[in-house]
């Protein structure tokens, strides 16, 4: 019989579910719903990847109630003292939360340190009793998934991490030829920008799913636990490649009109080379043997043709000359990796030297949006906590409290997540969870009777909610259905608790609608606003401490603000990006492409800047080369007078102006350079000094492009309905 | 004259006439505020959130005063 995975997914749950419910009510353990819930949130796709976060519940739930037991015994009779402990621990585990690998440890920290206070405060006496049963609940609940799918339909991460890093590595070979031909323009343009924008909205979701399944099949896997430092080396260069990829798109299209085939007549091996490395990468993951590595690929440029390019095209095609060599060596470093992995050559150290990071890197570098979320939260719980003390009889009471932190934390750090959005899922679960209640539990006498209900209401929940992007509407269903319905030894049947449970949600959720607005409006479109001007603030204060000719080296503060800096130039196209798809399509109206060239505009200047300071550190030039020097400092204070003015307002730039002022910039620099060079000696590229001032030069036009092109995208974008304000 | 203040009953359930009117209030303050955001009338707030908790409460007040009873 052939079943579906989704249904073996469910049957394990469902059966986890019912045994570890079984085994906590023959011991007569109060509280079995935990065990539950452990359940229902462990339950992951693969076996690793459901070890790994039952490991980090475990762990979480035993650092979180020994956080709780320290507080009570701290502050037993001190309710202000014991709730500011308890909200600075909270606030603590959301920082932790959302900069950490392992998140998951951190929420569960956060969340049971709060359920055992809240449980344990207000009787002190217990206390320890309900840490231990909170403890020893999740215990069982954890062993007993595990031991379920570790015999019932094993699934192993092994493969599916396989054939995901193989996917991985066709779209990347297909994303290498779709710019090789733009580049070269052997297929119409428009053609190859519309597949390759397919293909890096494929890239995403597959690079995800890549690094997930790489965490889960060491766990589950010995093949990729054995190679698991290898596995970490070919996940850091395939991060390398994507970098790359890039930063050669940003660069593509200054070189588009030239006569590549003659200006580097080794570019047709150079691509028949890139392919036969993906086919050894792909032939290679299939577990089949290759014949013999393949080196690298030597780029030579033809001097004659050379010579006839104007300054600007010499520096775009160095700059994509120094892209093409890197890919080759990532993609030559890959196959290496993957022939040791796999037993074909002997395994040799292939860590190669790595750019150290600054030492500044490793001080706090407090992060803007970290804090906000831990505002939010705070200000939820103190809420609740207020109106806990403050309003007699509220329904829920400590209960609240409870309940509202696991929530609040999941919110703040996915803060693009609506909170009415999840008001239709959790109505329906209390509604399908008071149905039960009510008509279903009082005709049940024993666990005979009792377990199948479990297992039907369980396979069912997960079956309909099986999808990756359902999870919530899973847990919510699970985890409502488990507290509404309350089983235990005792039962008791009473519409009062369920009422109360019920309004109990609504208290939560009416906390968590008005905190959504603090400390900054949710709206997507007032934060891509926000999050823009920080850009362009940072860009600016980024670029004023890499001026060129720079005599005194900078002072410990201004290290300190250049890798803050740096690292919001870094983060801040990702996060846009991830808030583009939450805007209203009313707001983008007349816009035919959307935010997409805006995000791609701003990831190009983020590089350029970072690109700036590490050229200009290391550009070496001699006294001949002081007049273009100056003329480059101009043009830096102008690119810094610009990003003044966009931090103040990001849409207000002027395409027009921005494109007038580089070309004439440009065509001065064009006639500076052609004197000088005509006049000195400086005139072979491959000199390090020549190559070092086209690297100088290209960084600069390519950052001045890149603000030209924002600007550009800007323009179609009616920014006035976006500055509005709404409800 | 205003309705005399009681208890609201649905199925044999008593719920406060407060909770009726607030849940009532709350359908219909999303009713008129997507209402003023589609015809840009929210653009002369200064804060849409606050705006929204007033009409809420002005809602209740109106509804558990002339409504309910309450």
């Amino acid at each position: 019989m052939n079943i579906s995975r989704k249904a073996q997914e469910a049957f394990k749950t469902a059966l986890a579910m019912t045994i570890a419910y079984g085994i906590s009510l023959y011991l007569n353990w109060d509280q079995t719903v935990w065990a539950g819930i452990a359940v229902a949130m462990v339950s992951l796709a693969t076996m690793g990847q459901s070890f790994n976060k039952a490991a980090l519940r475990m762990i979480g739930t035993l650092f979180g109630a020994i956080v709780a037991l320290f507080f009570i015994a701290q502050f037993p009779q001190e309710r202000w003292l014991f709730m500011i402990a308890l909200s600075a621990w909270v606030a603590f585990c959301t920082y932790m939360m959302l900069g950490s690998d392992n998140p998951y440890f951190w929420h569960v920290s956060g969340f049971v340190c709060a359920i055992i206070c809240m449980g344990g405060g207000p009787d002190p006496v217990n206390a320890f009793d309900t840490a231990m049963l909170r403890t020893q609940q999740t215990g069982l609940g954890i062993l007993v998934y595990s031991l379920v799918v570790l015999f019932v339909w094993p699934n192993s991460s092994g493969k599916a991490f396989l054939s995901v890093t193989e996917s991985l590595s066709s779209l990347h070979q297909k994303l290498f030829q779709t710019h090789f031909s733009i580049m070269t323009n052997t297929q119409p343009v428009e053609e190859s920008r519309q597949s390759l924008q397919e293909l890096k909205q494929k890239e995403f979701p597959v690079l995800n799913q890549f690094q997930q399944l790489f965490l889960a099949a060491r766990n589950d896997s010995s093949d990729i636990a054995q190679n698991q430092k290898l596995w970490n080396q070919y996940q850091v260069k395939v991060n390398q490649y994507v970098k790359t990829l890039d930063v050669w798109h940003e660069n593509i299209s200054d070189i588009q009109l030239l006569d590549l085939f003659k200006l580097i007549p080794g570019l047709n091996e150079y691509y028949n080379n890139i392919n036969k490395k993906y086919t050894q990468i792909g032939q290679l993951l299939k577990g089949e043997k290759i014949d013999k590595t393949i080196e690298t690929c030597e780029l030579e440029v033809h001097d004659d043709a050379f010579e006839q390019l104007s300054h600007f095209e010499k520096t775009a095609l160095i700059v994509n000359i120094t892209q093409l060599k890197r890919i080759d060596q990532i993609s030559m470093e890959l196959v290496n990796l993957l022939s040791m992995i796999t037993g074909q050559t002997a395994y040799k150290n292939t860590s190669d030297s790595l750019t150290l990071p600054s030492k500044y890197s490793k001080l706090f570098q407090p992060d803007i949006d970290r804090f906000s979320a831990v505002i939010r939260v705070m200000a939820s719980l103190w809420i609740a906590f207020l109106s806990l003390i403050y309003i007699n009889d509220l329904p829920g009471g400590v209960t609240n409290i409870s309940i509202l932190v696991p929530f609040a934390m999941v919110f703040a750090t996915t803060p693009q997540l609506p909170v009415a959005k999840l008001l239709i899922p959790v109505l329906g679960s209390i509604a399908f969870a008071c149905l039960i209640y009510i008509f279903l539990l009082p005709h049940m006498s024993s666990f005979l009777s009792l377990g199948p209900l479990l297992f039907v209401v369980t396979f069912i929940i997960c079956y309909l909610y099986a999808l990756p992007q359902q999870v919530l509407n899973r847990a919510f269903g699970l985890v409502l259905f488990l507290a509404i319905t309350g089983i235990s030894n005792d039962q008791v049947y009473s519409f009062y608790a369920m009422s109360t449970t019920s309004l109990t949600f609504a208290i939560i959720f009416l906390i968590l609608a008005i905190t959504a607005y603090i400390p900054f409006s949710p709206q997507p479109d007032k934060v891509f606003l926000r999050l823009l001007k920080r850009f362009f603030r940072s860009t600016h204060i980024f670029i004023s401490l890499a001026a060129l000719n720079q005599k005194k080296s900078l002072t410990w503060h201004q290290n300190y603000l250049k890798q803050f800096h740096k690292l919001q130039l870094m983060s801040i196209p990702a996060k846009l990006n991830a808030w583009s798809r939450f805007i209203n399509p009313e707001l983008l109206i007349g816009s035919n492409k959307g935010l997409l060239p805006i995000i791609a505009n701003l990831q190009a200047i983020s590089n350029r800047v970072q690109e700036i300071h590490v050229v200009a550190s290391e550009a070496h030039h001699s006294e001949d080369l002081n007049v273009i020097i100056q003329e480059l400092q101009e043009w830096h204070a102008k690119l810094q007078i610009a990003f003044t003015d966009l931090a103040q307002d990001p849409t207000i730039s002027d395409s027009e102006y921005f494109q007038n002022r580089l070309a004439e910039i440009m065509s001065t620099l064009e006639n500076r350079i052609k004197a000088l060079f005509n006049k000195s000696n400086v005139q072979n590229y491959k000199t390090f000094e020549a190559n070092s001032f086209y690297h100088l030069l290209g960084t600069y036009r390519g950052l001045s492009e890149a603000l030209v092109g924002y600007s550009k995208s800007t323009d179609s974008i009616d920014w006035s309905r976006w500055k509005e304000q709404r409800f | 004259m205003l309705p005399i203040p009681h208890e609201f009953a649905i199925g044999g359930v008593y719920m406060p006439p407060l909770l009726v009117a607030g849940f009532l209030g709350g359908i219909l303050t999303i009713f008129t505020t997507k209402w003023m955001n589609h015809y840009r009338i929210s653009r002369f707030f200064f804060y849409p959130p606050l705006v929204y908790v007033s009409i809420l409460v002005i809602y209740t007040v109106i509804i558990s005063t002339f409504v309910i009873g309450g």
